[in-house]
């Protein structure tokens, strides 16, 4: 699989086919981060942080990449993984080099910052029940009409179904006011 | 409760962009003025981008389960489930545990059972047994060497890569003075072919006889650097395959070093003629080469689910092994029983090439007798080169378990009450899938008249306001009064009667022709010039046309939004060039949309002109942000775009749906075909694999448009 097929599968219904190609990186980052002061589910967290990054920005409308995914993914993973070390207080020597030029490298800070800022609100979404996630996730996700909400998640009426969209959109509201307080 | 929701659904609408302007100042307005409702709306906001994130998430969560869950298959499949013929074993090679070995026959046997934790191809949990298989090559030999590292206070089941089956009781190995260790790293060496012996550089010598081998292992024991030896009174039961004609005089000999590093063979000791049970999920019982069919899709959970279908789906036009009597042996019930060993599997593959479900009874309804005497019951039932096959399984001679399953005798009832409920189950399960099937066609069928029958009235009103406004500008050129053509203002039924009969009366002859024209012009999109009393009216048609790049679409759209219609016109594709007559008096903005998966790609062109566009590509667009932009051309609209797109999305959704369900039908023959060698009825499946169109065509149904042409007489 070229990187153009992976990036094609990753904008696909299908992306799980793309981001099962990518996982042949792993083994090479969890080297990296075990190498470098980290366990196995170190790597495992920071690979999944870094694949999350990658299929965020590939969705992104005005998506643009220059160095190969291989690189790309190498570079996050490194990236994320100092960042981790910074806070932890260690420093680390990285053996492979592999440096993102400024621009690449500017992107993928903006990235990491908006993973930062929506990870309270997937905590929040991640406390709703499994029907009601996909309730909120066919609506704002798959663009489906409320219509057709009603119709494939056997709602009475398309009313009924809004309403239980908007009681499963409070509870996760109230959830992430929740989370805030608590890490204010 | 209810103000809750208003309040969750306004600031939705305020952030899809669904509000009108005068609505969403005031929004503003309230938003400014109220600490609550602000914080509500960033929560809100966060929470509508955290959606994409945590889709996005949940999707790498699970290629990361699946991703380790693979690799576990893929070691526990090297070593553990290689698909092997049972046997024999002839050479023994003991180094360190020489000692122990020799004492082996002299002293009782321990009871041997599978562990029920015993690992198997659909929970690949290996918590007590890790599988390594390294490269490195072994001191004597240039053969690979497997390493397992097992839990020895557990018994165990191995199996080498060759198919050695080793079955290793617990805490068989010992420390040189005895002292117990807990985890024992077991290395094995085996050279079963002849390729294999050659190669390690094996010789087959008894003091200076050469004998005739039907493979070699070497098995040793070790805690971290230090060798084990095996317990006394402990013995290691192994299996061995048989690769060729079964030989009923091998023997079992321990190999030596000598000075000048020969390996001499010596000390032979008779063979067991029982059988080794194994744990009975890691054995093969679907037809042969069933797994290799699949090309590696899904697991064994999907293997399993599949093949037992076709129980429910399959009409045998002769005999056959019903997957149902599968699904009941293959179960942990039948361990400890002639079920579970390899022997049986052999058996079981050659049953599946004779189609003969009934010799499968005849095994299941004989459990406490010896093996032999079974195949020789079904030589009697068969003919031919079968049973010539099972003569030679009979001519074995082996025989039963060591320790057999005390159920035995209660569990012929449990199969055949067992086969029939599952029988039952997915007869249930098929007919389900079925009715979804049909459902799925019907949904299709509804979803497509629904929208013909949309289409039909969109154009027809669109025709009627179009129609009424080029007769308004005619009427105005032509300096007649206003007034008169108003009834076409009227609601959807255009009516050609005169809104005042006392004007109908006197000018009904002259004013029919000019509506005529303009009737004509406006159905067939085409300019026309009428002239009345000196005075003359032109409405002009021009040409827009445009194509689009669709190589990375699963379909295109063009719509035209006409600012004075009611509604969008969809544009007709004629060989890839979308074109339409655009009306002069109108202006229009054009959008064209590229759908790919459920993703949707967007080029829209404002106030656009009659021209040749030339050749466009949609760029992606965020769902929120096509939602807003469509809005924008709704808000006015009866009849909505954004809808439309919807609708067509669904549709081309549930004919991918299908398309892959005829892809699966074609895969059910191909699979059948080699699972049920001696036929089935092909009739049933056959409707679903004709040929279904690619994409779909939209042909915009012309009723609407014919019965507004017919009430002008044309």
């Amino acid at each position: 699989m070229t990187d153009k097929e992976i990036i094609q599968y990753l904008q696909s219904t299908k992306p799980d086919k793309g981001l099962t190609k990518l996982y042949q990186y792993f083994p090479t980052v969890k080297r990296l981060i075990t190498q470098n002061g980290g366990n196995a589910s170190d790597a495992e967290d920071v690979f999944q942080d870094a694949l999350l990054a990658l299929f965020t920005k590939i969705n992104q409308p005005q998506f643009e990449i220059s160095a190969s995914l291989n690189t790309y993914v190498f570079s996050i993973c490194k990236y994320m993984w100092k960042q981790k070390l910074q806070m932890r207080k260690k420093s680390m020597s990285i053996i492979h080099e592999v440096e993102l030029d400024d621009s690449a490298e500017e992107t993928m800070i903006q990235l990491m910052e908006e993973q930062e800022k929506t990870l309270a609100a997937t905590k929040a979404l991640d406390s709703l029940g499994k029907r009601c996630w996909e309730i909120v996730k066919a609506f704002y996700y798959d663009g489906l009409t409320m219509q057709s909400i009603a119709q494939k998640f056997d709602f009475a009426s398309e009313k009924v179904a809004k309403n239980q969209k908007y009681k499963c959109l409070e509870k996760a509201r109230t959830q992430l006011a929740t989370i805030k307080i608590a890490h204010n | 409760m209810k103000s809750e929701f208003e309040d969750i659904e306004s600031i939705e609408r305020y952030l899809l962009g669904l509000m009108t302007s005068e609505e969403q100042a005031e929004f503003e307005v309230r938003v400014q003025n109220s600490e609550e409702l602000k914080k509500n709306v960033d929560l809100q906001k966060e929470l509508m981008n955290g959606v994409k994130q945590k889709a996005y998430l949940d999707t790498v969560r699970k290629v990361a389960q699946n991703y380790h869950f693979r690799k576990l298959l893929k070691v526990w499949g090297i070593a553990g489930l290689v698909l092997v013929t049972s046997g024999i074993m002839t050479f023994l090679y003991f180094n360190s545990i020489e000692e122990s070995a020799k004492s082996r026959s002299a002293k009782p046997t321990p009871t041997l059972t599978i562990a029920e934790e015993t690992p198997s191809f659909s929970e690949p949990v290996i918590e007590n047994k890790e599988v390594k298989i390294t490269n490195k090559k072994a001191e004597y030999f240039t053969l690979q060497t497997q390493i397992f590292i097992l839990n020895n206070k557990r018994d165990t089941t191995i199996e080498t890569q060759g198919g050695i089956v080793f079955v290793i009781p617990a805490e068989c190995a010992t420390g040189v003075n005895g002292e117990l260790v807990e985890k024992v790293m077991y290395k094995i060496q085996e050279a079963t072919t002849h390729s294999e012996i050659i190669l390690a550089g094996l010789d087959t010598r008894s003091d200076g006889d050469l004998l005739e081998t039907a493979g070699m292992f070497n098995i040793e024991a070790f805690s971290g650097n230090k060798e084990l030896t095996l317990k006394l009174g402990k013995k290691i039961l192994v299996q061995v395959p048989n690769k060729s004609e079964f030989k009923s005089d091998m023997k079992l000999f321990e190999g030596h070093k000598d000075k000048n590093e020969n390996i001499n063979w010596t000390n032979p000791i008779p063979l067991e003629n029982f059988l080794l049970p194994v744990d009975i999920l890691s054995l093969d019982f679907y037809p042969p080469n069933y797994i290799s069919l699949l090309n590696g899709k899904g697991n064994k959970a999907y293997a399993d689910s599949l093949y037992y279908s076709f129980s429910a789906n399959t009409k045998p036009t002769k005999n056959w092994v019903d997957p149902a009597s599968i699904k009941t042996i293959w179960n942990r019930k039948f361990n400890n029983t002639l079920l579970a060993t390899k022997a049986f599997e052999e058996r079981l593959h050659a049953i599946h090439k004779s189609c003969r479900g009934d010799i499968i009874e005849l095994y299941v309804k004989n459990l406490d007798k010896n093996m032999y005497e079974i195949d020789l019951l079904a030589v009697n039932m068969l003919e031919g080169n079968f049973k010539q096959e099972f003569q030679k399984f009979a001519n074995r001679k082996q025989g039963k378990l060591q320790h057999n399953n005390p159920n035995a005798s209660s569990l012929a009832k449990y199969f055949e009450l067992k086969t029939k409920a599952y029988k039952t189950i997915l007869e249930k399960t098929h007919q389900e899938y079925e009715q979804k099937r049909k459902e799925l066609d019907g949904e299709i069928k509804t979803k497509k008249l629904n929208q013909a029958q949309q289409d039909a009235r969109r154009e027809s009103l669109n025709f009627e306001k179009e129609l009424s406004l080029n007769t308004k500008k005619v009427y105005k050129s032509l300096g007649i009064n206003e007034s008169a053509p108003s009834f076409f203002a009227s609601n959807s039924n255009l009516s050609v009667s005169s809104s005042t009969p006392y004007i109908a009366s006197i000018f009904s002859f002259g004013w029919k022709n000019i509506d005529r024209f303009i009737v004509e012009s406006t159905s067939s999109k085409t300019s026309q010039t009428i002239s009345k009393n000196g005075k003359s009216a032109t409405i002009t048609y021009e040409t827009m046309s445009l194509s689009v790049d669709e190589s990375s679409f699963d379909q295109t759209f063009v719509y035209l939004l006409p600012s004075e219609l009611y509604s969008f016109m969809r544009v007709r594709k004629t060989s890839n060039v979308y074109s339409e007559n655009l009306n002069a008096f109108i202006k229009y903005d054009l959008l064209c949309i590229g759908i790919k998966d459920k993703r949707k790609h967007v080029y829209s062109i404002k106030n656009v002109k009659a021209e040749n566009i030339g050749t466009i590509k949609p760029k992606q667009i965020d769902e929120n942000e096509f939602r807003k932009l469509v809005s924008n051309y709704d808000r006015t609209k009866p009849m909505k775009v954004g809808n439309d797109v919807e609708y067509q999305l669904e549709i081309i959704l549930l004919e991918k749906k299908k398309a892959l369900e005829r892809m699966k039908t074609q895969e059910l023959i191909r699979l059948k075909d080699h699972l049920f060698p001696c036929g089935w009825q092909k009739e049933e499946l056959e409707e679903y694999i004709e040929p279904g169109k690619g994409k779909l065509e939209f042909t915009v149904p012309p009723a609407g448009l014919q019965d507004q042409l017919k009430k002008f007489g044309f």
